[in-house]
């Protein structure tokens, strides 16, 4: 079941021109994408191309200028339904210490069921549910400043979760932590996904794209590509055109299948490939 | 020799050799000292950059990189141990900061969010202002690093900062420390956030700076691809000490401790391994996807013949 749709979606900022006059720039224009409930997708390209954008106009933050967008079957630019569009996305974002608006862990994690006006026995209920689904229990009450990157950003991902959303988008959330806060946050959203939660990872690091369940490929302000991981990370001609590259790994198994190596095209893993180009060398001989 | 250098001794005369961009002895440095919230940030660091070197710092989060890196411009002050940069004592209390800061750029994490000026050029240059430089003399070193950092100045140098995408206002920040012309560039995590095409970007301008003008370069990275691939040497932190200090072929082998230190094991040096475990040896210089696949397609050359 469709739970996002988009639908020739255009926004555009306000921007001067060298003349001093008032002119536009786009953020995305013309973009159609449909996302299924319960799926894990990966928003990727450039620096600039409209990822965020889009992001910001799943839950409202910004209203199409053009085309329309629906979560949950609501119409995001008809205003009576902000408020419950917003409590089906949560959304994620890149800077850790950006979103902490508690000093407490756990008055961070209720600060959105305290804005939707959640009776408080609920509230505890919930706060404690998301922290336990972050793995981030023992850490109730303790202040969020003194944690770990990846803490914090399982933190953000928690007060999302108090929301109940049906839909997680994070944006860029792990880009400034690091391997270990990486893997830690990665973690928690894969496995929300299992629990039945509609995923939308946007981010410039391909090996977290390999475990996704479809990948869309942005460029200028539009969607330029959708597919499975692999079926982008075929498309060479694509990845350069929007400045993209696959894994290593994905790349040497591509450069060496090509050159009539007997290895698995797609092969993610690097020891995997390694081994099978042994068993190629000592067939050789 | 004393550790701490609280005591007024004058410290006995030390030479650095020539070649030796960074020395450090025994260097300990603690957060908030006699509060509850001490903290030993660095404990026993010994290390040495030569001259033209291209050093990764890695470690994960808390492990002192960032620590260490803020002192070698002295942003940090020397608490106990030695420390000499290009020469110069840094735990000396009449150390000359600003030609230190001159010789040693700094490029912090996101240095795009230090942008500050109204145009391009008054950005880049604002540095130049501070030495002294007269104004000619500035706009031509700003345009000198404008375009080193692969923007067009005539195009730029008028426009805001802030109407630039975030790679290029990355490469605006990189300019300002760079029109300085420094000896030692010294960068937290210079990639983060980038995408793949302006990683490279950035990355392939800090090895031309190291290659072509002999700039030593000290980078922290959580990227273990793009350390593989960029250093000569990976030096680790963990828990404020250093734990390993080798070339990066060499250090990606032990890939239980790498793993056990919550890093990760770049991929080529995964894939060599597992070649390396069965008998297979692979030239040293194997870091890319290219300079592997070469070196494989050499292998089964030989193995026909």
């Amino acid at each position: 079941m469709e739970i996002i749709n988009i639908d020739n979606a255009s926004y555009y900022y306000k921007a001067y021109n060298d003349d001093g006059t008032v002119g536009r720039a786009v953020g995305v224009e013309n973009v159609t994408l449909s996302i299924e409930e319960g799926s894990f997708v990966a928003l990727v390209g450039h620096n600039g191309c409209g990822k965020s954008t889009l992001a910001k106009l799943l839950n409202g933050l910004l209203v199409p200028a053009s085309g329309k967008v629906t979560v949950c079957g609501m119409d995001t630019s008809d205003k009576n339904n902000i408020f419950e569009i917003r409590k089906n996305v949560g959304m994620v974002f890149q800077n850790p210490d950006n979103q902490m608006v508690a000093s407490i862990v756990e008055e961070d994690v209720a600060f959105g069921p305290e804005n939707l006006g959640v009776p408080q026995p609920q509230i505890v209920q919930r706060v404690n549910d998301a922290l336990a689904q972050v793995g981030m229990s023992e850490y109730a009450k303790r202040s969020p400043h003194r944690l770990s990157g990846g803490q914090k950003q399982r933190i953000a991902i928690a007060g999302a979760l108090a929301i109940q959303p049906k839909v997680l988008v994070l944006d860029e959330s792990t880009a400034m932590l690091d391997p270990m806060g990486r893997r830690e946050v990665l973690q928690v959203a894969h496995q929300l996904n299992r629990g039945g939660m509609t995923v939308i990872l946007i981010t410039h690091f391909m090996e977290e794209v390999l475990d996704c369940d479809s990948v869309a490929v942005m460029d200028g302000g539009t969607v330029v590509a959708t597919g499975t991981p692999m079926q982008i990370f075929d498309n060479g001609t694509l990845l350069n055109r929007v400045g993209l590259r696959a894994p290593r790994t994905v790349e040497l198994a591509h450069l060496l299948k090509n050159a009539g190596w007997n290895v698995t095209p797609d092969c993610v893993d690097a020891r995997t490939l390694g081994g099978e180009v042994c068993l190629n060398l000592d067939q050789i001989k | 020799m004393s550790k701490s250098r609280s005591n007024k001794v004058t410290a006995p005369s030390f030479t650095v050799p020539d070649n030796c961009a960074i020395y450090c002895k025994d260097v300990n440095f603690v957060y908030n000292p006699k509060t509850p919230f001490q903290k030993q940030a660095l404990n026993n660091v010994s290390l040495t950059v030569n001259k033209g070197e291209f050093v990764a710092v890695v470690g994960h989060t808390g492990s002192g990189k960032t620590t260490f890196v803020q002192h070698l411009n002295a942003l940090i002050r020397l608490q106990s141990g030695r420390m000499y940069v290009l020469g110069r004592d840094l735990g000396d209390k009449k150390l000359d900061l600003k030609a230190l800061r001159g010789e040693v750029g700094m490029v912090f994490q996101y240095p795009e969010y230090q942008l500050f000026a109204d145009t391009v050029l008054q950005d880049v240059s604002f540095g130049l202002k501070n030495f002294g430089v007269d104004k000619d003399k500035r706009v031509q070193l700003a345009r000198d690093a404008i375009q080193l950092v692969g923007l067009d100045f005539d195009k730029v140098k008028d426009k805001s900062p802030f109407d630039m995408s975030g790679g290029e206002k990355r490469r605006v920040a990189l300019a300002g420390v760079l029109a300085m012309n420094p000896s030692i560039l010294v960068m937290d995590e210079p990639t983060a956030g980038l995408d793949p095409r302006g990683k490279s970007e950035i990355l392939s301008l800090v090895a031309q700076l190291n290659r072509e003008r002999n700039v030593t370069v000290v980078m922290v990275s959580h990227d273990m691809n793009e350390v593989y691939e960029n250093a000569d040497r990976v030096i680790v932190f963990a828990d404020g000490a250093v734990a390993y200090d080798d070339t990066p072929r060499n250090l990606f082998r032990f890939e239980t401790q790498i793993e056990e230190m919550n890093l990760e094991v770049p991929a080529m040096a995964q894939f060599a391994n597992v070649l390396e475990a069965n008998g297979i040896t692979l030239p040293d210089n194997c870091k890319t996807v290219r300079q592997m696949y070469d070196a494989v397609t050499a292998l089964r050359g030989k193995a026909d013949v």
